[in-house]
């Protein structure tokens, strides 16, 4: 509705002009241009997909009533109990809260000469989060300080918008896209209850495979979030009609989603083609069923009648993609006495990050093989793999930082007394790699 | 000359309703509704036919792209109107054809001042031609300003909202807009009959 505006006092001129651009003709647009831009739209994404996107964008509505808080407040209850027990089982030398608290990290790369650096990784959802330049134990530095729940995250930094892995890190890992990532293991929380669903037939479209998923009980966050980024990054709806029936048949399979839902955004974020982050998911869920099979068998055979952890599964899975081969896990798991699966866990990725390191295989396998036999890798030696590295980096041979490895082990030594023996300081630890600011995990610790 | 009223068709929310529903087709009632102004848009910008149908082209295009991105209850041809002068903005730059023209550069001059009779004249004789060539004399904003108003007939609201600029900013670009044009065309016509 047009406001009425003051009158102005009657001006001929003025209102000769304004009459005249009134009915000033216009050009005729060129006949082409409605049936081009119909064509055109129509090999457009559908509008499915926008309804897919809108559905996206709409706010999440969470709903308590007294009730289900009463519920809420007694599954709570019910999962600490849980986590305690297990915790206790594992007789492990730190508290609940540690274990469940924010870990600070520190990124920090020596480049002053970049114009920009970023840290991209599966704890940010591959959106970029800016790294400052600021002097840092006299260096110049990126750094970015990020807080961490315990788990395992891939990172890479971005170099003047180039991916580029952290130089200094104590594991690697291929990101399936033809780049590889960074491997950063902060100590792993047991705990997880996984949901039983029926299996149901996928669609093609975004909207039928989106409600597949909502039947698979994958919640309506996850599916947004991965609706919103595939439209904003111009996904074909085939394409993402395909990513989300993944999705929903890994749900529906019990495997852990958040692998595949982080490799999605990962593949998305840096402009990887759906096809190939399919490919690479396909890939990643014949990876899960067999490492869920070979771990099974482990706790099976060693008689633990507990059920294989997603976090613990994370782990071994993701482990195939360090360098260390389907043989080289079941080997691992073969020479390893009864033990829980964290505890393998800790076993396999100090072998891939020794594999990485091209340290002695020989040399390699007894390192692992004695800390299993001693149940070395507890939580509080987790700076382990990283001591290691820090030593080959300063020039020590293998043999040497083995003997000194396999002495500590049967001696039940501590990874400050390993680090002391061949001479690695705490400086030696944080200079490379992320510098891991935890009571559990510090060289100076228990 | 005003844009229609859309209500022939379906008015414009309903058709957007209909594309975002899944009616693709509801969409030639939108291009067909404003391809004019559109492109005479991209014309004025441009000064070249086969440019301005490039232009008005991906400008429906895009907007087809953002059309989930459209908040229901406003009005369409601003929010076009909004995004097919960001486009063509971003081609001038893109081919360096900018031609900037500060506003406080081209402050309304008041050094012209006719007798009424003159005036008369001038208002008498004035035609399209010399129309068109004081409007491609002015500073693009408050040309666009003035032809959103007077040609396609949008209130100062709307103007605003299609300029991205606030009610009293708008209302100052189309009266200083106006102001400067009769006084371009006035200096034109007295330039010539000097010659």
């Amino acid at each position: 509705m047009e406001k009425k505006e003051p009158e102005e006092p009657y001006d001929a001129m003025a209102d000769r002009i304004k009459t005249m651009i009134r009915e000033m003709p216009q050009i005729q647009p060129p006949v082409r241009l409605l049936p081009a831009v119909m064509e055109a739209v129509k090999a457009k994404r559908g509008p499915l997909w926008l309804r897919a996107y809108r559905w996206a964008r709409s706010p999440i509505s969470v709903t308590f009533t007294p009730l289900r808080l009463v519920s809420a407040m007694a599954l709570s209850a019910l999962l600490v109990f849980s986590a305690f027990f297990l915790h206790e089982r594992q007789n492990r030398n730190i508290t609940l809260a540690e274990s469940h608290k924010s870990i600070p990290v520190v990124f920090a790369l020596d480049m002053p000469d970049a114009h920009s650096v970023q840290v991209i990784g599966s704890f940010n959802n591959w959106v970029p989060q800016p790294c400052e330049l600021r002097k840092d134990n006299g260096a110049v530095r990126w750094i970015l300080t990020v807080s961490l729940q315990p788990g395992r995250y891939e990172y890479a930094f971005l170099v003047d918008r180039k991916h580029m892995p952290h130089p200094h890190a104590e594991l690697y890992q291929d990101d399936g896209f033809g780049d590889k990532n960074s491997v950063l293991a902060l100590l792993i929380a047991d705990s997880h209850v996984p949901v039983e669903v029926s299996a149901q037939k996928a669609q093609t479209d975004v909207t039928h495979a989106v409600e597949e998923a909502r039947k698979a009980a994958i919640d309506d966050a996850t599916l947004k979030g991965l609706l919103a980024l595939g439209y904003e990054k111009g996904v074909e709806p085939e394409s993402m009609a395909n990513l989300v029936r993944i999705v929903s048949e890994v749900k529906m399979e019990n495997l852990p989603l958040e692998p595949f839902v982080s490799k999605i955004k990962e593949g998305m974020a840096k402009g990887v083609p759906a096809g190939t982050i399919e490919r690479v998911l396909n890939q990643k869920r014949q990876d899960y069923q067999f490492t869920r099979l070979v771990a099974a068998d482990y706790l099976k055979k060693n008689g633990l009648p507990q059920e294989v952890a997603f976090e613990e599964l994370v782990a071994f899975t993701e482990s195939l993609y360090s360098g260390l081969s389907r043989e080289d896990l079941t080997h691992t798991m073969e020479q390893s006495p009864t033990a829980s699966l964290s505890i393998l866990n800790r076993a396999v990725h100090l072998r891939a990050s020794l594999k990485q390191l091209e340290f002695d295989e020989k040399l390699s396998d007894q390192i692992v093989s004695t800390g299993l036999e001693h149940n070395f890798f507890t939580p509080q030696q987790c700076g382990f793999a990283r001591a290691i590295v820090a030593g080959k980096r300063k020039g020590l041979s293998d043999s040497k930082i083995a003997e000194a490895a396999l002495l500590t082990m049967r001696n039940g030594g501590t990874v400050a007394g390993f680090c002391s023996q061949i001479g690695i300081s705490s400086s030696d630890m944080t200079q490379h790699g992320p510098q891991i600011i935890s009571p559990t995990c510090s060289m100076t610790g228990t | 000359m005003s844009l229609p009223d859309g209500n022939e068709n379906g008015n414009d929310s309903q058709l957007i309703a209909a594309i975002l529903e899944g009616d693709v087709n509801a969409y030639s009632t939108l291009v067909l509704r404003y391809q004019g102004a559109i492109f005479n848009l991209m014309f004025r910008m441009t000064d070249s036919y086969e440019d301005a149908g490039d232009l008005a082209q991906e400008t429906f295009i895009k907007a087809y792209e953002q059309l989930h991105r459209f908040q229901r209850g406003k009005k369409f041809f601003p929010w076009l109107y909004t995004i097919g002068l960001n486009h063509a903005l971003n081609f001038l730059r893109h081919n360096k054809r900018m031609q900037w023209v500060s506003l406080e550069d081209c402050e309304i001059g008041s050094e012209l001042d006719y007798p009424c009779q003159q005036e008369e004249d001038i208002c008498a004789k004035l035609d399209y031609g010399q129309l068109h060539a004081g409007l491609n004399q002015l500073p693009l904003d408050y040309r666009e300003a003035i032809m959103l108003r007077y040609h396609e007939g949008l209130s100062m609201d709307e103007v605003a909202e299609a300029m991205t600029l606030k009610l009293s900013a708008a209302k100052m670009r189309v009266h200083r807009g106006l102001a400067k044009l009769r006084s371009i065309l006035e200096k034109n016509q007295n330039g010539k009959e000097r010659t």
